[in-house]
């Protein structure tokens, strides 16, 4: 996480609907349902 | 050519402040506040940091750039660190146009300088987007992103062949009559060319430096680090090249420099102007202190007449 208010866009999740989500803004805890864990690194 | 030809119609648009300075300066046509500015793609749309800052404090802010929908970036990671600054391969993720101008400009207080970052895969959807931005009074001016070094196409292809260079600027200048800055790739052998074809295809003024094109390696899992595989160096490790590049082109051209590139302090912005750039930029800066530009602009105003700010370039 670079920048943490939501600008730099690196600390993307990946939504399991599609899209990103940001952890600094919309996380950092999110119901696990929310997110892709297949496709975090 | 002299550096204070290139500097010429840089200065302040007349009338001191009051600390007897006068700060504003006209970099290509747009009026700005001072000479610094925040970079594409590390102030976001200025809605996130407007209720911490006075955005009013800054020159200007170059938006995040912008396609004509919406846009997804790349899976992460997404950035990694760097000595002396760090590596990003985001692609150019956006709201789109259209939430641009409709929620994100609206959302600004008044009387902060706006520019818009137009990016696309082809000319004409450069020249689409900036037609569209070019529609809304809040637009001061707009910035080609033709150097961005981690999309998969479009972007650094214009910025690395002179050719496609002048055709993309070109086509964008017949588009919009708003002032047109072209945002220049480092990832060159010639910078100087890169400008001149600009200049000689109608564009008010260049930036620069963008991204130097990078990578890095995690040993451990013996693979990049990141999922693009390369990405963009930016911070203080790519200053002295900026400055280098800044200074190059400032020779070649007489339209106006924006300086960008590793700058964290007055003094930093201060070395870009002695290289010929008319007003800086301030980027991954903002990642380590979001009131750095803030900081420096307020240090270009109370700097002492003759010296730093208003100094002669090299």
């Amino acid at each position: 996480m670079a920048c943490g208010f939501g600008v730099c866009l690196g600390c993307a999740a990946p939504r399991s609907h599609g899209g990103f989500a940001l952890v600094c803004r919309q996380g950092p805890v999110f119901e696990a349902g929310e997110i892709d864990w297949a496709g975090l690194p | 050519m002299g550096g204070a030809a290139v500097r010429g119609g840089a200065s302040g648009a007349g009338g001191a402040a009051a600390g007897g300075v006068d700060e504003r300066v006209v970099l290509a046509g747009i009026p700005l506040r001072n000479a610094v500015l925040t970079a594409s793609g590390t102030f976001g749309y200025g809605t996130e940091l407007a209720p911490f800052l006075d955005l009013r404090e800054l020159g200007g802010f170059v938006a995040k750039s912008l396609t004509l929908e919406p846009r997804h970036g790349n899976p992460p990671p997404r950035i990694a660190e760097a000595p002396a600054g760090m590596l990003n391969a985001i692609s150019i993720e956006n709201v789109g146009v259209k939430a641009f101008l409709e929620e994100k400009l609206p959302a600004l207080p008044e009387g902060v300088v706006v520019l818009a970052s137009a990016f696309g895969t082809e000319p004409g959807l450069y020249a689409e987007l900036a037609a569209r931005v070019s529609s809304h009074p809040r637009v001061a001016g707009i910035e080609i992103n033709a150097s961005c070094p981690h999309v998969k196409a479009g972007g650094i292809e214009f910025g690395q062949d002179p050719r496609l260079l002048a055709e993309l600027v070109a086509t964008v200048r017949r588009a919009t009559a708003r002032p047109l800055l072209v945002k220049l790739s480092p990832n060159v052998t010639r910078i100087a060319d890169m400008a001149r074809v600009c200049e000689a295809e109608g564009a008010d003024g260049v930036t620069l430096i963008n991204a130097v094109q990078a990578m890095e390696v995690d040993v451990e899992r013996r693979r990049p680090v990141l999922s693009n595989i390369l990405g963009g160096l930016s911070g203080p490790a790519i200053r002295p090249i900026a400055l280098r590049m800044v200074w190059q082109v400032a020779q070649a051209v007489s339209i106006p420099i924006c300086g960008v590139g590793g700058i964290g302090s007055a003094e930093d912005a201060v070395k870009f102007l002695l290289c010929g750039a008319t007003a800086v930029q301030v980027g991954t800066q903002n990642y380590l202190d979001p009131t750095a530009a803030v900081g420096i602009a307020r240090a270009s105003r109370t700097t002492p007449a003759g010296t730093a700010f208003s100094a002669s370039p090299i």
